[in-house]
Formats: C-alpha cells, structure tokens, sequence
C-alpha cells in the first residue's frame, strides 16, 4: 500500500462523481456525485500529506473542507426542495422553461 | 490504580446502571398490554405502512440545522486535544468560534427554524 | 510540542469585519415595520465604508493570518472595483425590489456576504482561502438567484447555476489537491521558491494549473464552462444579475492573475494553451450566439461571454503589459455592463416580465434620455471610438500583438466585427422602429437610478476620450509584480 493505491482510488472515486454528474438526471443524484467528488479530494489530500510530505496540513485541509461540503448540501437541499415545490419533479431535462 | 483495574471498575458501573434500571422499570412500573406494544419495534413508526407515507417539512428544516451546527463540532474536536497548549489565545478564538454559531442559532430561532407546531 | 500563535493583525481583515458585522445585523432588522426603508441605506453605506478603509491600506503589503492574506496594492484595486459594483448592484436592487414585497434584510445581508467571499478571493495568498473566499461568493449567489421561490424560472435558474458552480467547486478543489501534491504546501507563492529549488512534481502541477483554470473558468463563464450563464441570468432577478454579471468576474480575474503568474514560469505552455483555448471558443461561440437572441438579458450574457475572451487575452502575457490592460477592461467593463443592466431594470419596471429586445420598439421617443445612455453603452461593449470599450480592447490587442499573439488578434478583430450587429441592433430598435405602447410608460421614482445611469455614460465616454488617468493608477499598482 503505497501513494498510488490511495491516488488511483481518489482519481476513480472523483471520475466515477464525474460520470455521475453528467449522466443523471435526478438532482439529488447530481448532489451526491459532486459530494463524492469532494471526498475523494479529501482522499488525495490525505494520502498525499502522508505519504509524500511530512506535513499534516493536508489532513486538516480535510476538516476545512468538509465543512465546506456541509454548507454546500444545507443550500443544495434548501434549492431542491424549493425546485420540488414548483415543478413537481426531480429530474432537470423536464426543467426546462427556459430555453437558449 | 491500573488503567485495566479501573476500566474494569467503570464496565461494572455501566453494566450494574443499565441492569438497574431495567430491573427497577421491571418491578415499579405498570404494564398495559396496548396495540403499540404487540408490533415489532422500529423507532417508533409503523412497520407495515403504505409506502407513500411523507415526512413533515418542518423535519427536513431541523434536519438541515443539524447537519449544519453538527458538522461545525469537528473544530471543537480539534481544538479539544490541542487546548491545553494554546493557552489563552486558544480559548479567545474558541469564543469567537462558536459566538459566530450562536448568531446562526438566534437567527435560525428567530426566523422559527425550531418551532414545530406552527 | 510547542504553539507559536498565529500573527492574526486583525487590521488587514477590518474591512470584511465590518462588512460581517453589519451583513448580520440586517438580518436581525426586518423584525420591526418600519426599519424596512432603512434596509437598502444601511447597505450601502457598509460598502462605501469598507470602500474608504480599503484604500486607507495603499502602499503598506498588511499581512494577515501568518501571510494567508496579504492587502497589497493589487488587491486594493480590484476591492475596490468590487465594492463599486455591489454598490451599484444594491442600488438597482433597491429599485428592483420595491415593487415587490419581500423581506429585504437577508436580500441585502446576502450581497454584503458575497463582497466578503470577493475580498477574500481578491486577498487570499493560499489556495485554500481562495477557495473558502469562492464558496462563501456562491453560496450567497445560489440563494440571491433564487430569492423568490415563488417564480418558476428563478427556481431553475438557481438550481442550473447551483449543481454547476459545485461541480467548478470540486473541480477548483481537485486542482488544490494536486497543487499540494506537487508541491507540499498551497500558497501561492511556494511555486516561485520550489522553481528555484526544482523541489517539484511538474504532471502534477501542470495538471493543477489546468483544474484552477477550469474552476475559474466557471465562474467567469467562459467557453465550454459557460452553459450556465445565459438561463441564469434571465431566470435570476435582473439586480442580481447585473452583480452576477461583473462582481464575480472582477473576483475571479484577480485569482486567475496570480496563479497564472505564478505558475507560468513552470508550466507556461500548459496554462497558455488552456487560456488560448478558453480566449478563443469564448469570443467565437459568445459573439456568434448573441446574434440570434431575441431576449435582451440573454443577449447580454452572451455578450458578457464574448467579452470574458477579450480579457482572457489579457493573461496570455501577465508579467508585461497584459495585466493592467485586463484590469483597464475589467473596470471599464463594469461602467458599461452595469449601466446596460440598470437600463434593463428600468425598462423591465414597466413590463414585469421578460424582456424582448423588440419590446423596446421607438421607446427613444418617450425616454430620450434613458435610450442615449442605453447606446452609449452599447457603442462602448461592441468597442468604437469615442468610448471606454474601445480603448479596453485596443489596449487588449496592444499587448497581445506584442507578445506576438497575432493570430489571436485576428480572431478577436473580426469577432468584434460580427458583435457589432448584435449591438447595434437594440440601437436600431430603439430609434428606427414604430413605437409600440407596451413600454411607453413608466411607473414609479427613478430619479436615483436615472443619475447613476448618467454618472456610468458620462464616464464610459469621459475614460474613452482620456483612458491614461486609470492606466497610471494600475500601472502603479502593478508594478511591483
């Protein structure tokens, strides 16, 4: 177990939030991919304080952004449950009023 | 005392607290036998229920508060194992810290964020 | 183990203190009937006094948080560019919001907010402040734009502009990650001293630099990142999206710059190649876009896209002249962006609901005096003579040209070109067409917006015909980069 184990699980987790973002449709979906993005960020954060530097600063970086993560889910959820009300649905290809 | 001869100590008290208890509710109390008791225990709901049942909205909102305010608890954790060697700069920022949430939680009060029944 | 203390100097963060503080005691305000009036006065008057205390700090390098935050002369200048533009923004918005009746204290708390997240962006000499400074701008944008939720397209413009502003956030922080990856550290500055040591990973840090050049990219909307940009700004309040349009921009350009002159001496072919890029799609796809809108907010937001390529070229020689002549567009860009959008406000005052530039059909005849600055501040964005926006972009191309961008400088001139139809169209609109009655009216006192709308004409024209007082005071406050 070394620095490209955790590398490669941080690099798949945030392509496989990646993926998600672009593929659902659900906006609950969407949130839980760009959160799962944010860890896996966390992990490379980690993983490269430990293993490449000894410098803590990485996994304290961690707690600053999940705290950031929080707030972001707090104002995401508020929006969607506001969206909910208005539109009846979830899913963003039918929100679609305005048009370009 | 040895660390291992006062964990044995404090797992008595737990374990003698918890059998207490029970026992006391087991003699003391009264023992109706209603319709919520029979069902399987599952925090309180019913177990065999249409599945279009919908939370309330005023749970979501404290639910969102909780997120919130509980996230905020990882400082406190940090600052916990490091107190003693900050001294009183440590204290004062500790104060600012959580000076800054209580604004949150007057807020989140005034605007009825925590009132249930409406 | 012992503890240092941090060297907080809780001098260099006054103003956002102030800013803070007053922000939350216009949230507690809106309790009692008759503070509400007060509510839009109380803001402004944080930001002008955060304004003056800003420059009080000229010349003097403050640190702050142990150099996580420095107020050098940079960062004064484009604090003060965004404060003039939240400025503006509160008062359009105090006009906007008039006619509707919605609790104004978290409206006006959340646009304090946001100028804190900007100064802290502007300020920040570490990547993770910028990026705290970042979050703390969207979240209180996510919620501006959808302040009233009982409009349908606010509701999706909110929740487009949301779900990919956090996507940009994972893709800034994903950048970070690999920033301190190569380097061990995220300050900005480590990179000129790891270059001098050679003491880094350079896949790594070309790879970061391109991620923060794409999270930024979000935030100025430009090519490919701009999807949001246009139903966002139709859906969001017309005020908001006249701060929506500028201030985070200014922000975001500020954060732009010094990464890029930081990193460039590393990976100068990787950060150039992506702003090349990124320059380039913006001005053809935003100018060639605006063409075919028929709504007037949407035509402006594609021509905001098309300009952010114009001052994207500014970055391809940051260390010369390029970036005082980005910060020349950047500040001419607010009088002129800011004033099309307070026309808007006025105009859509009368109609209540989207605008068409049709809608504005002979209204030169009942409002003289608001269709002439309307056309001078389209005559500026599409760039003629006589005006701020031309002497933006002929600095732009000046510099580019001499960094031997020529080709570049090509495309530009012939998208600038093509913008001028898009431009002059709601120019013809306004005075060829038969006047219809829908907007011929106007209700209600614009006296205040009226003045500052003369104010940003007179100085779109007064900058175009003597440009050189700004270019002395950015030069000045550029040169010690």
């Amino acid at each position: 177990m070394g620095i490209y184990h955790f590398f490669a699980i941080g690099i798949i987790l945030f392509s496989i939030g990646l993926i998600g973002f672009i593929l659902r449709n659900n906006v609950i979906i969407i949130l839980m991919s760009v959160e799962l993005m944010l860890n896996a960020v966390n992990l490379l954060f980690v993983a490269f304080s430990r293993y490449l530097y000894a410098n803590p600063d990485g996994q304290i970086y961690v707690f600053i952004i999940m705290t950031v993560a929080a707030a972001e889910v707090a104002v995401g959820l508020a929006i969607i449950v506001a969206l909910y009300r208005r539109f009846a649905t979830l899913d963003v290809s039918k929100i679609n009023q305005l048009k370009g | 005392m040895a660390p291992s001869l006062s964990l044995f100590v404090y797992t008595l008290l737990v374990v003698g607290t918890a059998v207490a208890i029970i026992l006391l509710s087991h003699f003391l109390g009264k023992r109706p036998l209603t319709d919520e008791k029979t069902i399987p225990y599952e925090c309180g709901m019913d177990p065999l229920d249409t599945r279009k049942h919908r939370f309330s909205i005023k749970y979501y909102i404290v639910a969102l508060l909780f997120v919130i305010f509980d996230v905020e608890i990882v400082f406190i954790y940090l600052w916990a194992i490091s107190v003693r060697d900050m001294g009183l700069f440590g204290l004062l920022e500790m104060f600012i810290f959580v000076g800054i949430l209580l604004v949150a939680f007057v807020y989140a009060w005034i605007k009825g964020g925590l009132t249930w029944e409406s | 183990m012992n503890f240092i203390a941090p060297n907080v100097n809780i001098i260099s963060v006054m103003p956002e203190i102030l800013l803070l503080l007053s922000g939350t005691a216009l949230l507690f305000f809106r309790n009692c009937a008759g503070q509400g009036k007060a509510i839009p006065g109380i803001a402004s008057a944080a930001i002008i006094l955060q304004g003056l205390m800003i420059p009080t700090l000229w010349g003097n390098n403050i640190a702050g948080f142990n150099s996580l935050i420095v107020r050098d002369n940079f960062s004064i200048l484009f604090q003060t560019m965004v404060g003039a533009t939240a400025l503006l923004a509160v008062a359009f918005s105090h006009y906007y919001l008039k006619q509707r009746k919605v609790s104004e204290g978290e409206y006006y708390a959340l646009i304090l907010y946001a100028v804190v997240g900007m100064n802290v962006m502007i300020a920040g000499r570490d990547l993770l402040v910028i990026f705290l400074g970042m979050e703390i701008l969207s979240l209180s944008l996510y919620v501006l734009v959808g302040f009233f939720r009982d409009i349908n397209e606010s509701m999706e413009a909110t929740v487009k502009y949301f779900l990919l502003g956090a996507f940009s956030s994972a893709l800034f922080l994903l950048g970070i990650a690999f920033f301190f990856g190569a380097l061990g550290a995220t300050g900005i500055d480590n990179v000129t001293t790891a270059i001098e040591q050679s003491g880094f990973n350079i896949m790594l840090l070309m790879m970061a630099a391109a991620l923060l050049c794409t999270g930024l990219g979000f935030k100025i909307a430009s090519v490919p990142f701009h999807m949001w940009a246009p139903d966002t700004y139709e859906g969001a309040p017309i005020s908001v999206a006249s701060l929506l349009s500028v201030a985070p921009k200014i922000a975001a350009f500020a954060v732009l710059l010094r990464i890029v002159l930081a990193v460039s001496p590393a990976t100068s072919q990787v950060t150039s190649y992506t702003i090349i890029a990124m320059a380039v799609a913006s001005m053809i796809i935003g100018n060639i876009t605006a063409l075919r809108q028929t709504g007037l907010i949407r035509m402006l937001a594609y021509s905001g896209i098309a300009q952010v390529g114009f001052m994207l070229i500014g970055l391809l020689s940051p260390e010369q002249e390029g970036g005082p002549a980005l910060m020349f567009y950047l500040s001419m860009y607010i009088l002129m962006n800011m004033g099309a959008f307070g026309v808007a406000i006025v105009f859509s005052m009368v109609e209540g609901k989207r605008l068409l530039i049709n809608d504005l059909s002979g209204i030169a005849a009942h409002r003289p005096f608001l269709s002439l600055a309307m056309s001078i501040f389209m005559i500026s964005l599409a760039g003629i003579p006589p005006t701020a926006g031309f002497f933006a972009k002929f600095y732009i191309f000046k510099t580019a040209i001499e960094a031997g961008y020529l080709w570049i400088v090509v495309v530009a001139v012939i998208m600038t070109v093509v913008s001028l139809y898009y431009y002059f169209r709601v120019i013809m609109v306004m005075y060829m067409s038969e006047a219809s009655d829908k907007l011929s009216t106007v209700s209600g006192d614009v006296t205040v917006i009226a003045v500052l709308l003369g104010v940003l004409a007179f100085a779109t024209i007064l900058f175009g015909i003597m440009p050189g007082s700004i270019i002395g005071i950015i030069s000045k406050a550029l040169a010690f980069m």
